[in-house]
């Protein structure tokens, strides 16, 4: 008796239609996402194109990559894209978020105001904002010059069109980071104001020593997406810029789109393609870590 | 209808084991009532017998069939949930018709049917609302209607009192009973509430961490617990127990107490040997007997009922509670003396075990 | 005790009616300029879009501009609906973004239930997946995805290895298949049927009704809230979606109003007033839908049918 072995538990818990719910799904994910990143990191060491047929090239494109200044610049200008975007994009959300998260008068008509530019197409976006852009009949330069002050080409002159389309981007990503905050202030308890209130401490000694720190793990978690979205920036650049003038919006992903469909060297731009998307995944590992911890 | 079988029944949740080892028998069209203490196995005892999660040892038999490895939905078996599963967005009358059109009946016979269902809990005229518009009791009534239609060989109902208040919850406990003479159906009711498993049941299951303690009808658990556990279980107010010690004299010492005569048992015990005295609280009186259970108490709360008189004092620092008949005009911090007949002490043994009277 | 829980209710009190906007102390003031200042220059944007596409030809070139139109000049909006193709487009954009939802929907919902309630082998290895791909910047695959649609077997031409013809480029399907589930999806309607209360599903398998039946009539019903959430994001994203068809489509005619947009603006005899015109009937149905599932998403049902 004590060595007989105790049958196995009846298995009709084991749902094979399960599979078949998640067929379609996975499939779509496979094709869309797991092969693609595998592809690319096999077609960044070939020399695939429409041209001529397909050798293994090894490093060859990432060597090519280090020396190319073009790419040099692509980087530094998405870097500084992404820096100017992420920053003002989080402060001025969480003030919003701050402003709202009490009984303002309208809030709720503010909230979706602010909301507005999120829901918008880039595209529209980026058309309205060429617009007032615009050098000559633009709406901003008709004003400058009502003002007497100097107009200015903003998407013409290589020294202000990356900062212009910072601004853009500011403007139509405010509202994520400030729903973002405000479901971060809902989960902060009334208690702890009530308390620090009761204590005497001024508005903005509650903000600085309270607000902000209590949101530091929704601040990081939003840090990272607006990262790993600004990073991919290109609709705008397509419309506003073509890259230029003198190169001075080309960043990553339109780069990695002319090379791949202007010049049609796939393998280089799977090269460029697999740096971004290492990139892009370290800091989405960081911004999940963080993510489990305020979880945990 | 039909008779229910489980046989060495055993559930573990990887190392912790939640049935253990399980056997009895409920009779075709028996109510059997499965009570205990909260987490001791109810609940999961009447999921493994519908079907919603597999047995890890054992068997289960309905009627003639071995049903251990048939999945739920399979099995015969209708279940009254503890929150009732109403589905929110249906309509009274979609929830009642449910189970008869999965089972892809004829549009009119199901209209028959769920009539029928609904006229034998009375609710006829809310036919077309939605769960969310009804009173507790009456969600409670939809339930069970949707369990009628199946007309299945088993009912099986897990606490569906809990969620009424207590008016409530004693007028569906008549009506339940009324409902199973109607049907003649076999019922397995869970219930954590003893006053409902002594009212309503044909034969209660005493469960406790996942063992059976003890199977019997109502009076047989109230007058022969099989242990100390039963003893405490079944019974309100709960069964005092007193530690005491076997002289050799045909006697116990009891703690606080003193010397307190032995009834005749049909075992006999060695000297020196611990053991725990039962005495149900109603079973003591202020007119004390000669030859049994004797104690001077000094009550800390008299509550007096009018009917009877409730008596609640400590003996060798345990609650000590007495309910004596009729109203006494009785204060805290008087001390009285209170007794009853040898034969109304309950013996338990080093290890709980009832020792039986001779 | 009682002076003391009476005082803090009073101070408590008191420190609500200081936050509250009763009291017009002059930084509250300020403050709420502020924001109604950063409400209008987020507007502005929009205010101008709109009123530019009410102007004429010689209004935009008029200095100084101004911000109010002389009148409705409802012509601009005939014209970007007479832009060729125009109405191909807005087909097009229709059929691109109501596919990708519909699929998203049905998809999403599917594998979010298999992953919340199902036991089967490998439920932690495909929720872990999902999770991971999550992750996975979508823009930056548009090489292999392009190689990808392309390379489909036996779609436009294409032999059993996928080559020969141009697959699924410059169709509906190849637009749509990218976007078609998301990880996002997924993850938010299996985070949404892991809250269903049990006892539904329970009680409907003893009913013997099958995975899909449970699926079909009890949880995509209390779902409800949750699909219109999934659905106005998968709608929005892909009305606003520009690289995929971009990339993905080369012919005029399988253009969506997004390219169109672009074509327009960036055309040599770009009209601002009607490339604004065209961006407001845009943007409209994207602002209407979320102004409508803001209110539509309130949710009581699934509470009501399991208390306790
Ligand atoms: N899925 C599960 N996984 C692990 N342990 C479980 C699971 N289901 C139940 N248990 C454990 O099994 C024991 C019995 O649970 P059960 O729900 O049957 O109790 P119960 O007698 O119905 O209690 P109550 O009166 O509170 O409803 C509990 O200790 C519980 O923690
Ligand atoms: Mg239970």
């Amino acid at each position: 008796m004590a060595f007989e072995q105790k049958p196995k538990e009846v298995s009709f818990q084991q749902n094979w239609s399960a599979y078949a719910f998640l067929a379609p799904a996975l499939v779509i994910l496979f094709m869309s996402l797991l092969l693609p990143a595998a592809a690319t990191l096999v077609m960044s060491f070939t020399d695939v194109s429409f041209l001529h047929p397909t050798n293994w090239v090894g490093f060859d494109n990432y060597i090519k990559l280090l020396a190319d200044e073009k790419f040099g610049q692509a980087v530094a200008n998405t870097i500084h894209y992404t820096l100017g975007v992420t920053f003002p994009t989080m402060a001025l959300g969480m003030l919003a978020a701050v402003a709202l998260n009490r009984k303002v008068p309208g809030r709720i008509a503010f909230r979706t105001i602010f909301y507005l530019p999120v829901l918008t197409s880039l595209i529209a976006a980026a058309v309205v904002w060429a617009y007032l852009y615009e050098p000559y009949a633009g709406p901003l330069n008709n004003a400058l010059a009502g003002l007497g002050l100097t107009p200015r080409p903003w998407l013409q002159d290589p020294s202000l069109a990356l900062n212009s389309l910072i601004v853009m981007a500011i403007w139509r990503d405010f509202g994520t980071a400030m729903i973002i905050y405000l479901a971060g202030l809902q989960d902060i308890p009334n208690d702890v104001y009530e308390a620090a209130r009761l204590d005497g401490a001024p508005p903005h000694k509650i903000f600085f020593r309270i607000t902000v720190p209590m949101l530091s793990s929704v601040t990081f978690y939003l840090l990272i997406i607006l990262i790993v979205q600004t990073f991919q920036v290109f609709g705008a650049i397509y419309v506003m810029t073509q890259g230029g003038p003198l190169g001075s919006t080309e960043t990553v992903v339109y780069q990695m789109y002319q090379t791949a469909f202007a010049h049609t060297e796939f393998g280089y731009g799977a090269a460029m393609s697999t740096v971004l998307f290492l990139t892009i995944l370290a800091f989405s590992l960081i911004g999940t870590r963080i993510m489990k911890r305020k979880d945990g | 209808m039909a008779r229910l079988e489980l046989a060495n029944v055993s559930k573990s949740y990887g190392a912790f084991d939640a049935i253990q080892n399980v056997s009895l028998a409920i009779e075709d069209g028996e109510f059997a009532v499965f009570v205990g203490p909260s987490g001791c196995g109810k609940s999961t005892l009447l999921r493994l017998i519908a079907g919603l999660d597999p047995i890890s040892d054992g068997a289960i038999r309905i009627g003639a069939d071995d049903v251990t490895r048939r999945p739920a939905g399979t099995r015969s078996v209708a279940m009254v949930f503890q929150s009732y599963a109403l589905y929110p967005h249906m309509t009274v009358f979609d929830n009642i018709a449910f189970p008869l059109q999965m089972e892809k009946r004829a549009k009119a016979d199901i209209r028959q049917q769920v009539e029928r269902a609904a006229n034998t809990v009375q609710l006829t005229t809310r036919l077309k609302d939605r769960p969310a518009k009804l009173s507790g009791g009456q969600r409670q009534r939809v339930a069970i209607a949707r369990a009628i239609v199946r007309k299945p060989d088993i009912f099986l109902m897990d606490e569906p009192l809990s969620n009424l208040d207590a008016a409530l919850r004693i007028e569906m406990r008549s009506e339940l009973t009324q409902l199973h003479k109607t049907l003649g159906a076999t019922m397995v009711y869970v219930t954590h509430d003893q006053l409902e498993a002594m009212t309503m049941a044909d034969r209660i299951v005493v469960l406790n961490g996942g063992k059976v303690e003890q199977v019997g009808t109502p009076m047989d658990l109230y007058h022969y617990p099989a242990n100390r556990f039963v003893g405490g279980f079944i019974g309100s107010p709960p069964m005092n127990m007193l530690a005491a010690r076997v002289l050799g004299n045909g006697a116990f010492d009891v703690a606080g107490v003193g010397q307190v005569v032995m009834p005749r048992l049909g075992r006999k015990l060695a000297e020196g040997v611990a053991v725990t005295l039962g005495i149900r609280p109603e079973h003591l009186g202020s007119d004390v007997a000669e030859g049994g259970f004797t104690a001077r108490i000094m009550p800390h709360n008299v509550e007096r009922l009018g009917a009877q008189t409730m008596v609640h004092a400590r003996i060798d620092d345990q609650n000590f509670t007495c309910v004596l008949s009729g109203d006494r005009p009785l204060t805290q911090g008087e001390a009285i003396t209170v007794g009853c007949k040898a034969d109304r002490i309950h013996v338990f043994d080093e290890s709980g075990l009832t020792v039986a009277k001779a | 005790m009682t002076a003391l829980a009476q005082h803090v209710a009073i101070e408590r009190r008191a420190a609500a009616r200081a936050r509250s906007f009763r009291s017009y102390s002059p930084a509250k003031i300020v403050g709420y300029a502020l924001l109604v200042f950063a409400a209008i220059m987020t507007m502005m944007p929009f205010l101008w879009m709109v009123s530019t596409s009410f102007k004429t030809d010689q209004e935009i070139f008029r200095f100084p501009l101004s911000f109010v139109p002389d009148g409705f000049e409802w012509q601009n909006y005939r014209d970007a609906l007479n832009a060729p193709d125009a109405g191909r487009q807005l087909i097009n954009s229709l059929i691109y973004a109501g596919g990708s939802t519909i699929s998203n929907l049905v998809f999403c919902s599917m594998a979010g239930y298999a992953l919340a309630r199902m036991q089967f082998a490998g439920r932690n290895i495909v929720f872990a997946l999902v999770v991971g791909l999550l992750m996975v910047p979508a823009q930056s695959q548009i090489v292999p995805v392009y190689l990808i649609v392309q390379k489909i077997p036996f779609a436009g031409g294409n032999d059993w290895l996928g080559s020969g013809g141009t697959g699924l480029l410059n169709t509906y399907w190849g637009m749509i298949l990218p976007t078609a589930a998301t990880p996002f999806g997924i993850f938010m309607m299996r985070q949404f049927f892991t809250r269903i209360p049990m006892e539904y599903e329970e009680s409907a398998r003893l009913d013997g009704a099958s995975s899909f039946t449970i699926f079909r009539r009890v949880l995509l019903p209390l779902a409800k809230p949750s699909l219109a959430v999934l659905g106005v994001l998968s709608f929005q994203s892909a009305w606003n979606e520009f690289v995929w068809p971009l990339i993905l489509t080369s012919q005029r005619d399988m253009a969506t109003l997004q390219l169109g947009l672009q074509l327009l603006q960036s055309g040599p005899d770009a009209r601002w007033n009607v490339v604004m015109a065209m961006a407001t009937l845009i943007t409209t149905p994207v602002i209407l839908a979320y102004l409508f599932a803001q209110r539509h998403v309130v949710d009581g049902a699934v509470s009501s049918g399991v208390k306790g």
